[in-house]
């Protein structure tokens, strides 16, 4: 590398200064992340302290007022209980479902193309969007979803499944889990690209039948990548806002309202800045969390490969 | 050959024989499997949008069977402002892919070739970046875009975008990078060009195809993106896609569904198109990186 630089010139340019150009090429991200993630969090943090609202939003000091607010909030309780429901369901659901389509997309197919591309409809598609043709799906009076429902004598009465607690919050799952299958699926045939091909075929010529290879060989060498699956699938369900919003509003009477939906309720429709910021940070420490024990399974799986 | 021997042998080949019917089934069984597979995911996935479009160009009640009218996709461009939230989705989209590359090209080029002791550090900080989520920023930044008096403009989504693109991209784009050789950039230093050029007309052009990728990942990304749009802008004339279409969904009217439904397949098939033309580079640079760690 020296005698490269060497050859390359007698003067030392400023460009040819590779400490000068990692700065000048890494701040701008650095200032800019920092301007608008670092800098903007410890507001956050600073607001649920506060008793700023929309109204006379400059920064009041409202010592624990937010919080307190927060936990007086029925809503509240059960919006924590429903994320970390819904995340924990939808990851199951995601992983087990993702990891058989990745093998379908990994397969040679006549019609892979196209198979693909409907396949990756729901990752790529604004989930607003897709959560406006769920709606529409299971909804109104006619569709598809509540016909096959009343014919199977699930739905009785007037209204529409989204209007029902339970059905509501199965809508809200199923959204999640058609919507993150796609990724998990793609990140998991990344996986499977990964493992060279003579693995199975040796497995297959050891005599290890179907699930002996699937537990044995499979399994063990694409947990590491099925951990990522799993943290994205936790990470994108857990702060998703769009899919409640839409598909259900958060009702029916508040009954499938998540974390960040109630943020925003409180903080912005509601006006009251600081139990909005309050109830945000609850985000935080369970994401982590999350994303600790993640890491851990995936350097246990390699300690023991 | 002993008479023994010709029965062994008889024996032999027919038991070669029906093994080899039996992994001939074994073979169709697997085939048919997989087809039945791939068609119910590929139709699963598609069933909304296929539903969607099915009843946009229905009259009356969904289900029931009348002549095909192309009224509620028509009124999808007249009584609602989808163009305009279309073109808001692709400025704002073609900015923050601009202001991504521009920021995260040279962060990644940083982090996998300017070896720095604090280089995987900084990577890592980026990536925890990452992980903070919108929902925890979206009240504090609502009032650093009022302050830039940003706010109700599409502006404030080509500011905020980026914190979510710019981690993806420098993660992506340094996995690109890495799969040059480092010889083609010697040699160019040894032609002369200075670091900085080498990197500029020989290394940027060789990830093309990475940058490609990132492109297309980080407009999906930007006109994907519901809660800076949602809690930053109010008027019809600012929305994205991503906002104004689901606001069209809260006034009652119920012909007004169907045309909003059109509109959200009008969406979703290209960008689904032009991912899917990508998705073979995303999966064999996450492969890298799986067999990397």
């Amino acid at each position: 590398m020296s005698g490269t630089r060497a050859r390359a010139g007698d003067r030392t340019r400023l460009t040819d200064r590779e400490g000068f150009l990692a700065w000048a090429f890494l701040l701008p991200t650095i200032v800019y992340l920092t301007a608008l993630v670092v800098a903007p969090f410890g507001l956050t943090v600073a607001f649920a302290f506060s008793r700023s609202t929309s109204d006379a939003p400059s920064y009041r000091f409202g010592g624990l007022r937010g919080f307190r607010a927060v936990f007086g909030d029925d809503v509240f309780w059960r919006s924590l209980l429903d994320t970390l429901t819904l995340t924990c369901v939808s990851v199951v659901l995601v992983v087990v479902l993702g990891t058989v389509l990745a093998h379908v997309l990994r397969a040679d197919l006549r019609f892979r193309r196209t198979v693909r591309t409907l396949v990756l409809l729901p990752w790529t598609t604004p989930v607003a969007l897709s959560a406006i043709s769920w709606r529409w799906l299971l909804g109104p009076a006619g569709s598809p979803v509540e016909r096959v429902l009343r014919g199977a004598s699930l739905l009785h009465g007037g209204g529409s499944p989204l209007g029902r607690t339970g059905p509501a919050a199965v809508a809200v799952v199923a959204a999640h889990v058609w919507r993150l299958t796609p990724l998990a699926a793609v990140i998991v045939a990344a996986g499977l690209n990964a493992v060279p091909s003579g693995v199975w075929d040796a497995a297959r010529l050891d005599g290890a039948g179907f699930w002996r290879r699937l537990f044995g060989v499979t399994v063990p060498l694409t947990l590491p990548v099925t951990a990522v699956a799993a943290v994205f699938t936790a990470a994108i369900t857990f702060v998703d806002m769009a899919v409640v919003r839409v598909l259900t509003g958060g009702g029916p009477h508040d009954s499938t309202q998540v974390l960040p939906t109630l943020a925003y309720l409180r903080g912005v429709e509601g006006g009251d800045i600081g139990a909005g910021a309050a109830a945000s940070l609850f985000l935080l420490p369970l994401f982590l969390a999350g994303v600790v024990v993640a890491l851990r399974a995936v350097r246990r799986a390699e300690a023991i490969r | 050959m002993t008479p023994v021997n010709g029965l062994a042998a008889r024996t032999a080949a027919r038991e070669m024989l029906r093994q080899r019917r039996l992994a001939a089934v074994r073979q169709v069984v697997v085939r048919v499997t997989v087809y039945a597979v791939a068609a119910v995911a590929a139709l699963v996935c598609a069933a909304p949008f296929l539903w969607g479009l099915a009843t946009a160009f229905e009259r009356g009640t969904p289900g029931a069977r009348h002549r095909p009218t192309t009224e509620h996709v028509r009124a999808l461009f007249h009584s609602t402002r989808f163009p305009t939230f279309v073109v808001n989705t692709l400025v704002v989209g073609g900015l923050v892919v601009v202001v991504t590359l521009a920021l995260a090209l040279p962060a990644a080029y940083a982090l996998s070739r300017l070896h720095r002791s604090w280089g995987g550090r900084a990577g890592l900080a980026i990536l925890l970046v990452y992980l903070v989520p919108p929902p925890l920023l979206f009240l504090s930044l609502s009032r650093v875009v009022a302050t830039l008096g940003l706010a109700d403009s599409i502006w404030s989504l080509v500011l905020v975008h980026p914190t979510v693109t710019v981690p993806v991209s420098v993660w992506l784009l340094a996995a690109f990078l890495r799969g040059v050789p480092v010889d083609i950039e010697e040699q160019a230093m040894v032609d002369g060009h200075s670091r900085f050029g080498a990197f500029v007309r020989v290394v940027a052009p060789q990830v093309l195809p990475g940058i490609a990728a990132v492109v297309v990942l980080t407009f999906t990304l930007a006109a994907g993106e519901f809660t800076y749009a949602l809690t930053f802008i109010w008027s019809d004339a600012s929305m994205p896609v991503s906002t104004g279409l689901p606001a069209r969904l809260g006034g009652g009217d119920p012909m007004l569904w169907r045309s909003v439904q059109s509109g959200a397949v009008f969406v979703a098939v290209p960008l689904a198109i032009a991912c899917g033309l990508f998705l073979d580079r995303f999966v064999s640079v996450l492969a890298q990186g799986a067999h990397r760690d």
